[in-house]
């Protein structure tokens, strides 16, 4: 596109500078700004890694988070000397000597006096045998 | 990024981004906000230039987002209170000559009556003397668009100054 008289008219239009009394204060507000961020790499490096951890969806981890933080502070403020389920058990408890060699006596006595077991006999066989086995049928 | 090349950056090109953000936001405050914007995200990621080609190109290119960045954060309210409150600032600087000062008054009007988006090309085509592909690159607009957008503000412009530029003339 070849430029008509018109746009070179505005072409030659000059603008306006940039203020030389910005230069300061943007060129050191820029420094303040690298300053700062390179004085907490490790907070912004921590920051980022939960950042990555935790996404795509930081609320459902943070919802966890504080339900395993109320478990945990139940599980600290539940009285040491409390019932537990551990200790009810249905089972006899084991520490009683008399006890055990009592039930032990009685199952050899059990024993002694139990009757042999009968030899094992085959049972009548329930299926039928082969086909050439069996009895042919009458014929018509 | 070492100071010494953050000082390059902005004396070579801070008077090119100012004169661009100027002519998007027409206000003086909002031009330096976003100037030092750009230069702390310089600053605070270095990187950035890193494989650069045209640097005035990318930097233009990171102050127009800045800018439309800038004009969607500000409540539409206020903006119509600054705009009603107080007369732009105006991109050409003043001038002796009766003549040539009434006709960049009424060019910084008259561009500041184009939309946001005919004056980015316009600017850039103009004064940058960028190619059509590369403000399409910086704008990130089909190179079609660019050129339409440069025709159509370009017809405005020349509709209401050519009056005035034929009677100077």
């Amino acid at each position: 596109m070849k430029p008509d008289e018109f746009e070179q008219e505005l072409e030659t239009q000059r603008l306006r500078p940039v203020p030389p009394a910005w230069r300061a204060g943007i060129l050191e507000a820029a420094r303040d700004a690298a300053v700062s961020q390179n004085s907490h790499p490790s907070n912004h490096a921590r920051v980022s890694w939960w950042r990555e951890l935790l996404w795509p969806c930081p609320q459902a981890w943070a919802g966890l988070a504080v339900v395993w933080l109320l478990i945990f502070t139940l599980h600290l403020t539940k009285p040491a000397d409390g019932p537990s389920f551990a200790g009810s058990s249905i089972m006899p408890p084991l520490d009683q000597p008399n006890q055990l060699s009592t039930q032990r006596a009685e199952l050899v006595r059990l024993l002694e006096n139990a009757p042999e077991p009968a030899p094992s006999r085959s049972l009548p066989r329930a299926l039928p045998g082969p086909r050439s086995e069996r009895p042919s049928p009458p014929r018509a | 990024m070492p100071p010494t090349d953050l000082e390059r950056l902005y004396d070579e090109h801070a008077s090119a981004l100012f004169a661009f953000l100027l002519n998007l936001t027409r206000n003086e405050t909002d031009t330096r906000d976003l100037l030092q914007e750009v230069f702390v995200k310089l600053a605070r990621q270095p990187r950035l230039l890193h494989g650069v080609r045209d640097e005035r190109s990318f930097l233009l290119r990171l102050a127009h987002n800045a800018a439309i960045d800038g004009m969607r954060r500000r409540d539409t309210r206020e903006r119509n209170h600054d705009q009603l409150a107080g007369e732009s600032a105006c991109v050409f600087p003043p001038s002796n000559a009766v003549d040539e000062e009434a006709f960049r008054r009424a060019l910084h009007d008259a561009l500041g009556d184009l939309p946001t988006d005919q004056r980015a090309v316009i600017h850039l085509k103009l004064w940058e003397g960028l190619t059509f592909e590369a403000i399409a690159e910086l704008l990130e607009l089909p190179p079609n668009t660019a050129a339409s957008r440069y025709r159509y503000g370009l017809d405005k412009l020349r509709g209401r100054l050519r009056p005035l530029y034929d009677e100077i003339k």
